[in-house]
């Protein structure tokens, strides 16, 4: 069963004096259950706006979001108590404290005031609980978001940059967390523009552009179907060997650290060798590239007209 | 939607703007009515039975003004501040939510409303038993005192329901609160003594004095401000501007996209 469902999610904004701008073009996206699922894209590609849908914030222009096989907007009562979410910075009563706005929270929704303890204790902020919410740092905002979402003992996590403002240290705590969540059996749906964090995390990516989905499914998946196969190539004359390369048929690229990408299926290690070798140039180094998400992120969501 | 009326309840009487105005309300009727006290002297005077509902006339009249300020703040501050995306993460009936901020506010400003009347009723018995008389205080006073607290209890109520609609469709604190005073101290008193001095008979201000049952006839050029005065004339006209005004909050809320 899939947590998320989005099918052909469509949302423009009027501007005032202007065309309608789309947010949204035709998104479609489905978030397996118990996975932790990034969601990827360049700023103004949608992200946001796909998860305010999600949560009944705004309303599509057309297309279906079902959350926990509800549909939204209808149906998300029914299952909201069971969806922890942030969307961009936290946002909590600037005059309250972290506690009292969790405790505000708690007696909305019923829950145990308990929970709001355990909450602030397991994202690391019990001590900073009675410091006033303007007062907090960005991390720490985010610190409190997520002990709002983890009060809710939550499902399905929908996070928007929950790791935005975080330091070296926050982030490898977050990241720990969100592993821990999903291990409970939960589904975190994480958009962030961290893609090594995203890369480290995830189970399951889409990447988005312009509205759309261009790229989904498990991580390696994602990074096979597109990396294709390539080797680093790193030789004393390396303008000789780019030529030696390409007069074998072997395209390449300079790499900028005087080192060659050569795009070669994995058998062709030893016809690489040999080629140099016969031009009389030595390898100090072949090796498979290692395709990194943020270059396939790059490459995919590279603007056309750019 | 108990516990939801319950976390707002907590969250309205814990703001600082609404402890601050009713704090300074109470330092107001304290201090006026210490010097009516000592004003009063020796000449006994002063009428306790005059007094009271002079001074809860005054205060409701205060009260419709500053209630609209309160309603608006209440709401307009969680648009300015982002806090509304959060609270509709968790509860996204868009309806029951703004019911149970309306009702919350209303019944705080509804609540410091009594307390501020009972506080005036008891903070002139002083001058009344020592420097006045008590003289009228007979059943129908009490009758009268207490649809006069009654009406008041309104006028705060209707109050806080147009700042809810206006910081509804306008989505910040600062902008209806400054609307309104704009209104109701610029616009309204230009068109009634500059333009059409009948209108005035529609603005809020006249029919806050004669839903309190203060309002004196008076006219401008010949043309009477307000020709069938009564308190239920002044409450419906009222009604109909927070009632208006509400509905179109509430339409705005439901409809809109909260980005």
């Amino acid at each position: 069963m899939n947590a998320i469902e989005v099918q052909g999610l469509r949302k423009s904004y009027k501007r005032p004096l202007g065309k309608a701008v789309f947010a949204l073009d035709g998104l479609d996206l489905a978030v397996p259950s118990g996975a932790v699922y990034g969601f990827l894209g360049p700023n103004g590609a949608g992200k946001t706006t796909t998860i305010r849908s999600l949560l009944g914030l705004v309303r599509p222009d057309e297309g279906t979001c079902h959350v926990l096989g509800a549909q939204v907007p209808t149906a998300l009562p029914g299952v909201i108590g069971r969806v922890g979410s942030i969307v961009e910075t936290p946002a909590f009563f600037p005059g309250f404290s972290g506690r009292r706005n969790l405790e505000l929270l708690a007696t909305m929704s019923s829950i145990p005031r308990s929970t709001v303890e355990a909450s602030l204790e397991r994202v690391g902020l019990a001590d900073r609980g009675q410091d006033l919410f303007k007062a907090y740092s960005l991390g720490m905002k985010q610190r409190l978001g997520l002990a709002s979402v983890l009060m809710k003992d939550p499902e399905l996590l929908v996070l928007d940059e929950p790791a935005h403002g975080l330091d070296p240290s926050g982030l490898r705590e977050i990241r720990d967390l969100l592993r821990s969540l999903a291990d409970e059996g939960r589904t975190v749906f994480l958009s962030s523009h961290l893609l090594g964090e995203v890369q480290l995390i995830c189970d399951s990516v889409a990447i988005i552009a312009r509205g759309r989905c261009i790229a989904q499914g498990p991580v390696d998946e994602v990074l096979a179907v597109r990396g294709g196969s390539a080797f680093v190539v790193r030789a004393p004359k390396i303008q000789a060997a780019k030529k030696a390369l390409a007069a074998a048929g072997l395209r390449s690229t300079f790499r900028g650290d005087r080192s060659l990408r050569v795009k070669a299926s994995v058998d062709h290690a030893g016809r690489i060798t040999r080629v140099l070798a016969e031009a009389g140039i030595y390898l100090t180094e072949l090796r498979p590239e290692e395709i990194s998400l943020e270059a396939v992120f790059l490459e995919l969501t590279e603007d056309p007209s750019t | 939607m108990t516990a939801l009326i319950r976390a707002e309840l907590w969250r309205v009487s814990s703001r600082r703007l609404f402890r601050a105005l009713l704090a300074l309300a109470v330092l107001a009727v304290v201090v006026v009515c210490a010097w009516i006290f000592f004003a009063s002297g020796s000449a006994r005077d002063f009428s306790y039975g005059e007094a009271v509902p002079g001074g809860l006339r005054i205060a409701a009249s205060i009260l419709f003004t500053t209630s609209v300020v309160v309603g608006a703040s209440a709401v307009g501050a969680e648009w300015g501040s982002g806090v509304m995306t959060t609270l509709l993460t968790w509860e996204p009936r868009r309806g029951r939510l703004m019911t149970a901020k309306a009702a919350a506010v209303i019944f705080a400003v509804v609540l410091a409303a009594v307390g501020i009347f009972v506080l005036i009723t008891l903070a002139l018995l002083p001058a009344g038993t020592l420097r006045g008389s008590m003289d009228g205080l007979t059943a129908s006073w009490w009758r009268s005192l207490a649809g006069l607290a009654l009406r008041g209890m309104a006028a705060a109520a209707l109050g806080t329901g147009l700042g809810v609609g206006l910081a509804n469709i306008m989505r910040t604190a600062a902008g209806p609160i400054a609307g309104w005073m704009i209104f109701q101290f610029v616009v309204a008193p230009i068109l009634t003594f500059f333009w059409r001095p009948g209108l005035y008979r529609w603005f809020p201000d006249g029919n806050v004095q004669l839903l309190l049952g203060g309002f004196e006839e008076s006219s401008i050029n010949g043309v009477q401000l307000v020709p069938s005065a009564s308190a239920l004339r002044g409450g419906l006209v009222l009604a109909a501007y927070a009632g208006v005004m509400l509905i179109a909050g509430f339409a705005a809320f439901r409809s809109r996209d909260v980005t």
